[in-house]
């Protein structure tokens, strides 16, 4: 199927009509493999360090080949009951303004949520979904995680439907009743979207290159480690290759020893890339960011298809993230992030992370477009950055450089007088220099309604956020910077903290000042 | 009522104050008292432990404890010492001011800060009063924010009917019951 006619099909209004008849609702039994294919996940997550017992007794196991078949088999069973009996007492009941859902075998759980409560509506496509055509919808709520809700199995046109009817209920019932029926009036306004950006197969290739996904891969590998390396040893062993030999230091010259560590070293990394590579694909393959009226909307998959969707007064802070390489290329992964209040986020990766749209290397001035469209009056690419004080450096050579090179010549000086010098200034040097380049990356900037900040190291990152989503503002300064007149902030975001270090103390209450004034006019809310 | 009293004493403060010339409240004096003693309780409870175990004949310690037990004493003896002295010195520093439309605390005495929090973007407070706290009538007023528990405001050492005073102030404040 293809992504752009996920935004299509206006005709199951009345499907959806029909769903919110207020009566307990059975899924579809495509959902037994969902619940089996869930536990099976559950069941691995759980007992994957039981591998490690099993490996060590897989010669005796290896004997009895009747058992593992049978052991097999009953597994087998269990995950397909556990996908019916799931599936049994899965019940869901939509009204107007609020669904339940009541599920669980041993731990029943029943869920009461209204609509309004809803954050976000994000629709996943798993591979064994697609020849049915149905959809996964999960419902994110503001604040506490429990209340995270799923409905496991819904016609694909059906669940888009019903993600618009969910969202306008939850804006409606915001809004006054007196523009209740302009927004009804939107409802066709609501579907209508429009593409903002999507990312090519090139783009995908750049952006698995320049950040590291491969941790899809190493998440998904994690159980088979052991096996991993006992097969790679026996495939080394098969084809007369000596490890210890290859690297031993006795046997061979200095350089060619620094030669083999070189060229295994350069294998390494292109596996590394070529796995990251594909990990990008998978997560962004056909990447879109389209745009309703009020709202971001994600889609990206290739095995499994997510939509995320955002609204964008619930945009706390947009970042451009700017690795070295990404310097290089000339791209910014661009993420548009709001509150992280909710835990169900928390062990989530973060291209999944709902709390996180990010926009996969795009080009600076597609990022800057993105940035302006998502807030229009911020003027980041205009703005002149103010440094923060030298004294930072400072701080560094004084608290890490120092020690570090103390600890160094120390450690060396009993043997060798020369070396521990030379080591220890070297060491500081190094720490120096990278002081140096943060120091001059960090900076900051502010508008009357904006407040930007400049950091990175061999990268830089950009943050921009409006100053009236700010939760709490911090004054700090230690006894050490007191006399300079120079001080850090703080501030509190509901996505998160951001610190400004050695500013000039003037500079830092000016802001802060700023802030809670703009906050007693500005009644706007943060999210 | 007092609530009505406190607003009225703000509304001359805000507007033309700013943040650095804040009039700022003392916390209860109890409060540093308190601290000091419970240091010196706790201290001086895990010097006794501490002792009686090498003195008590009914279980033989191993011969190390036997050796380097005073060194623990000491250690524990300077932290004690240390805490009571931070008390005297940064308790006195902790102060707090409310102002129309935010409320403020500072502290520090090698490491000064000062938190502003906008009242409208207060999610629940709550008073939190331990034993100890409840037997001396003092309490500590806790607000959340959605910057989550880590940023958590707080001021220590309120007595318990300013405290109730400040959350009623708080909850009445048309930002929190409007907006928040």
């Amino acid at each position: 199927m293809d992504n752009s006619d996920f935004s299509q099909g206006n005709e199951d209004s009345q499907q959806v009509a029909e769903l919110q008849n207020g009566e307990w609702t059975k899924l579809s039994p495509i959902s037994i493999v969902y619940f089996a294919v869930r536990s099976i996940f559950d069941f691995a997550t759980t007992f994957f360090y039981l591998i490690p017992v099993l490996a060590i007794n897989f010669n005796k196991i290896k004997e009895q080949p009747l058992i593992i078949v049978v052991v097999a088999a009953c597994i087998l069973i269990i995950f397909i009951v556990m996908g019916v009996l799931n599936y049994w007492f899965y019940r869901f009941r939509v009204g107007d303004d609020r669904i339940e859902i009541k599920q669980g075998i041993f731990k029943k759980s029943h869920i009461d949520l209204p609509f309004a409560r809803i954050q976000n509506v994000k629709l996943s496509q798993p591979l064994y979904y697609r020849i049915n055509d149905y959809s996964c919808i999960e419902l994110d709520t503001a604040g506490s995680a429990k209340q995270e809700a799923k409905i496991v199995a819904l016609k694909t046109d059906l669940a888009k439907q019903f993600r618009i009817k969910i969202l306008e209920t939850a804006t409606e019932s915001k809004s006054d009743d007196a523009s209740s029926s302009i927004a009804s009036a939107d409802v066709g306004a609501a579907s209508n979207e429009v593409i903002l950006n999507h990312r090519s197969m090139r783009d995908l290739v750049i952006h698995g290159l320049t950040n590291n996904r491969i941790w899809i891969f190493l998440g998904a590998l994690a159980p088979f480690y052991g096996s991993i390396s006992d097969f790679l040893s026996q495939i080394f062993e098969s084809i007369g290759f000596d490890v210890e030999a290859y690297f031993s230091i006795e046997t061979q010259a200095w350089w060619e020893f620094g030669l083999h560590v070189l060229s295994v070293a350069m294998l390494i990394m292109l596996v590394v890339v070529s796995f990251s590579v594909v990990g990008a694909i998978l997560m962004f393959y056909k990447y879109t960011l389209s745009k309703t009226k009020d709202r971001y909307i994600r889609r990206s998959g290739l095995l499994t298809k997510h939509e995320v969707s955002m609204k964008l007064s619930r945009i706390q802070i947009m970042v451009q993230a700017q690795d070295w390489l990404d310097v290089l290329l000339g791209r910014v992964n661009l993420s548009f992030e709001q509150n992280t209040s909710g835990v169900a986020n928390a062990n989530k990766s973060d291209g999944q992370m709902s709390n996180k749209l990010l926009v996969p290397s795009v080009t600076i001035d597609e990022s800057l477009a993105l940035m302006k469209d998502a807030m229009p009056s911020q003027t980041l690419a205009e703005q002149v950055f103010k440094p923060i004080s030298k004294r930072y450096i400072l701080r560094g050579l004084l608290f890490i450089a120092l020690p570090i090179g103390g600890l160094l010549f120390a450690m060396i000086v009993r043997n060798e007088l020369y070396v521990a010098t030379i080591a220890a200034c070297s060491a500081f040097a190094l720490i120096g220099a990278i002081l140096v380049i943060r120091w001059k990356r960090w900076g900051y900037s502010y508008d009357n309604e904006y407040f930007y900040i400049r950091r990175g190291f061999f990268g830089v990152n950009y943050y921009c956020f409006p100053m009236y989503k700010v939760q709490q503002a911090q004054f700090k300064q230690s006894i050490f910077i007191r006399p300079y007149q120079l001080a850090s902030l703080k501030v509190v975001l509901a996505s998160g903290a951001k610190l400004v270090p050695y500013m000039p103390a003037s500079e830092v209450t000016n802001i802060i000042n700023c802030i809670l004034d703009q906050l007693v006019i500005d009644k706007r809310s943060w999210m | 009522m007092s609530i009505e009293l406190i607003s009225n004493q703000q509304v001359e403060l805000s507007g033309t104050c700013k943040v650095e010339d804040l009039v700022l409240h003392s916390l209860s004096p109890k409060y540093r008292s308190l601290n000091i003693i419970v240091s010196l309780i706790v201290g001086f409870v895990i010097v006794v432990i501490i002792l009686l175990l090498a003195i008590q004949p009914l279980v033989s310690m191993p011969q190390k404890y036997l050796d380097y037990y005073y060194i623990a004493v000491m250690g524990i003896t300077f932290l004690t010492l240390w805490s009571v002295l931070y008390s005297y010195f940064a308790d006195r520093k902790k102060k707090y001011a409310i102002r129309e439309f935010d409320v403020h605390f500072q502290s520090g005495l090698l490491f000064f800060s000062t938190v502003s929090q906008p009242i409208m973007r207060i999610q629940h407070i709550e008073i939190e009063r331990g034993p100890i706290e409840r037997s001396a009538g003092l309490a500590t007023l806790q607000v959340y924010s959605a910057g989550g528990a880590n940023h958590a405001f707080e001021i220590p050492g309120l007595v318990y009917e300013k405290a109730i005073e400040l959350r009623q102030f708080i909850l009445n404040h048309k930002d929190v019951s409007q907006n928040g």
